[in-house]
């Protein structure tokens, strides 16, 4: 548990827990349809027997919530997966193989930093069309650069390793050194690596399909929410209130675990410190 | 070469090295823009005619004389050929305005937005993370980091809104929303790299002759931090669209990124694909700027040595 040994990783896991175990218990007990309508209950606040209240059409907006976190997981989550993976396949064999191979992933990883990640938003739902395969692409080849980049530095520092000559001058084959000694070696840092953007990366879609270029309806995400919330802005300011407040606070808990991640593992970073007053020791 | 290097030998031709990839660049900026452009699914022609029943011998010299019925290759080799000439299309709402206009009435708005931004992020930002890199008292670090990370996790849209209902929505509030998450950034940016250098040794001879606290930090620390901070900065400069974007839509200003997303929305597409252009042309020159500023900052990049 590096990530807790900080007290940045404790307070983030602390926030995580605020807010998921409501959120579990809610789904448990009050098991809402995120998409059930009624126009008798439209516009109605917190006091009702919906605990965030209901929006324009009546629907419960903490079902909404629940609904649309997951969503927005999922898709950072596979956004991220397609980028490790592939991130993982190209500089692990460009670090490994160098010379050509190399300069061409790393001139590609080049050419896609490029481009900001709203015109990979724009040329992705143009050639798509605005929705879920849309974001996932956009997000997944914004990641892709430094993920690809990140594995080549490792790969590169594996094959000149001590452990991996020796084992090549033994005569281990190409495919038994990346199986037993690159793999090993490079899961944790990449996972990590990866862990660290989930953060920015869900910030990221909620932004896009606040925007509309992201997530559509019927479906649910913490983008979407924010969307309908400003088209509501002034009948129904507790919308926006519960969905921007929650869209913060996950990424809060996420960014400070992943902030207890890194000072947990960087023993040369400055490790983050509570004021004197909290502090126990 | 003794005493004040003469002006040509200033300019960082290493720089120069990176020209090749950046023209890549650019070539690819092109070929994305026209695929945005001309992009499936919905039919540019059927959008013109706006979705009516409409007769189908104007719909074929509709399509004709926007030179949508020839091949793919022939219809990008006039694009370019017409980009040459600065002719970037016409927008296919607001009855046929050209592309270029519609870009020269957004631009000053979200250039003006950045600006300020920066004018607001860039000395406060330094600031906060001169200050946070004093190692003499732990709270100012504290702080920075706490501020830092609350500030770097508000989702732009969610900021966007908070200050919008804060400020009844004028434009200074716009700036600051722009400007917030990117001081943020650039003070932990800065204090991560003052600290470095903090820890070398020539920051020890400079205590030891006897140089002021304010003295060490400002001539010998900051200079050599700023040269991984215009890097890192550079490099980030791309996100900064997105939440410009964000903020413009929010504070309904009329800046680009408002118009690339209704573009995109309402599917008029030669606005979005010059949009890319745009964009990636900025990223382009953004890049380049950061490369020439660190060649400025850094004598040791101006003949081709490495830096340690």
């Amino acid at each position: 548990m590096t990530a807790v040994r900080s007290l940045a990783g404790r307070a983030g896991l602390l926030l995580a827990a605020a807010l998921a175990v409501p959120l579990a218990l809610a789904a448990f007990l009050h098991p809402l349809d995120p998409a059930a309508m009624d126009l008798g209950r439209a516009w109605t606040g917190p006091p009702a027997d919906h605990p965030l209240g209901c929006d324009g059409l009546g629907r419960d907006v903490a079902a909404r919530l629940i609904a649309g976190m997951g969503t927005s997981f999922a898709i950072a989550g596979l956004a991220l997966g397609l980028a490790v993976g592939l991130g993982f396949a190209l500089g692990g064999a460009a670090g490994w193989i160098g010379g050509r191979t190399d300069a061409a992933v790393l001139r590609l990883a080049d050419l896609l930093h490029g481009f900001p990640e709203l015109s990979l938003a724009i040329v992705a739902s143009a050639l798509l069309g605005p929705g879920t395969e849309a974001v996932v692409l956009t997000l997944a080849l914004a990641a892709w650069p430094s993920q690809v980049r990140w594995c080549r530095a490792l790969a590169l520092s594996n094959r000149t390793a001590e452990h991996v000559v020796a084992a090549t001058a033994l005569g281990a084959g190409p495919m038994h050194a990346v199986r037993h000694h690159l793999l090993p070696a490079v899961a944790g840092p990449v996972a990590i690596r990866a862990a660290l953007s989930i953060g920015p990366v869900m910030v990221a879609e909620a932004t896009l399909s606040g925007l509309g270029l992201g997530i559509q309806e019927p479906a649910v995400s913490l983008g979407t929410l924010i969307r309908d919330g400003l088209a509501d802005l002034r009948s129904a300011p507790h919308l926006i209130a519960a969905t921007t407040v929650t869209v913060a606070a996950v990424a809060l808990s996420i960014n400070l675990l992943a902030e207890g991640l890194r000072d947990g593992l960087d023993p040369r970073g400055t490790p983050f410190r509570w004021p004197r007053l909290f502090r126990r020791s | 070469m003794r005493g004040r290097p003469l002006p040509w030998r200033l300019f960082p031709w290493r720089s120069a090295r990176r020209l090749p990839g950046l023209l890549l660049l650019a070539g690819a900026a092109v070929l994305a823009s026209f695929l945005a452009s001309r992009a499936l699914p919905g039919d540019p022609v059927m959008l013109m005619v706006d979705g009516r029943a409409a007769d189908p011998e104007m719909v074929r010299r509709l399509r004709e004389s926007a030179g949508l019925d020839q091949p793919l290759a022939a219809q990008f080799l006039s694009y370019v050929l017409a980009l040459l000439r600065g002719d970037l299309g016409h927008s296919l709402r607001y009855g046929g305005v050209p592309v270029t206009e519609l870009l020269g009435e957004a631009l000053p708005v979200t250039l003006g937005l950045l600006a300020g931004a920066a004018a607001l992020a860039l000395p406060f930002g330094l600031a906060l993370g001169l200050a946070a890199a004093d190692a003499r008292r732990a709270w100012p670090g504290t702080a920075l980091t706490v501020g830092s990370v609350l500030a770097l996790s508000m989702p732009p849209l969610a900021l966007a809104t908070w200050l919008m209902l804060a400020g009844s929505g004028t434009t200074p509030w716009a700036v600051a929303a722009l400007a917030l998450p990117a001081a943020a950034l650039i003070a932990r940016l800065t204090r991560t790299q003052v600290m470095d250098v903090l820890g070398r040794d020539f920051i020890r001879t400079a205590q030891a002759k006897g140089l002021g606290r304010a003295a060490v930090l400002l001539r010998h620390a900051l200079p050599n931090a700023l040269v991984p901070l215009t890097a890192a900065v550079g490099s980030v400069a791309g996100t900064i669209l997105t939440t410009t974007a964000a903020v413009e839509t929010v504070f309904a200003l009329p800046g680009i990124g408002r118009l690339t997303v209704q573009a995109v929305l309402a599917r008029d597409h030669p606005v979005a694909g010059a949009a890319v252009l745009v964009f990636v042309l900025a990223q382009v020159a953004v890049s380049l700027t950061a490369e020439l500023l660190i060649g400025l900052a850094d004598p040791r990049l101006r003949d081709g040595e490495t830096p340690p």
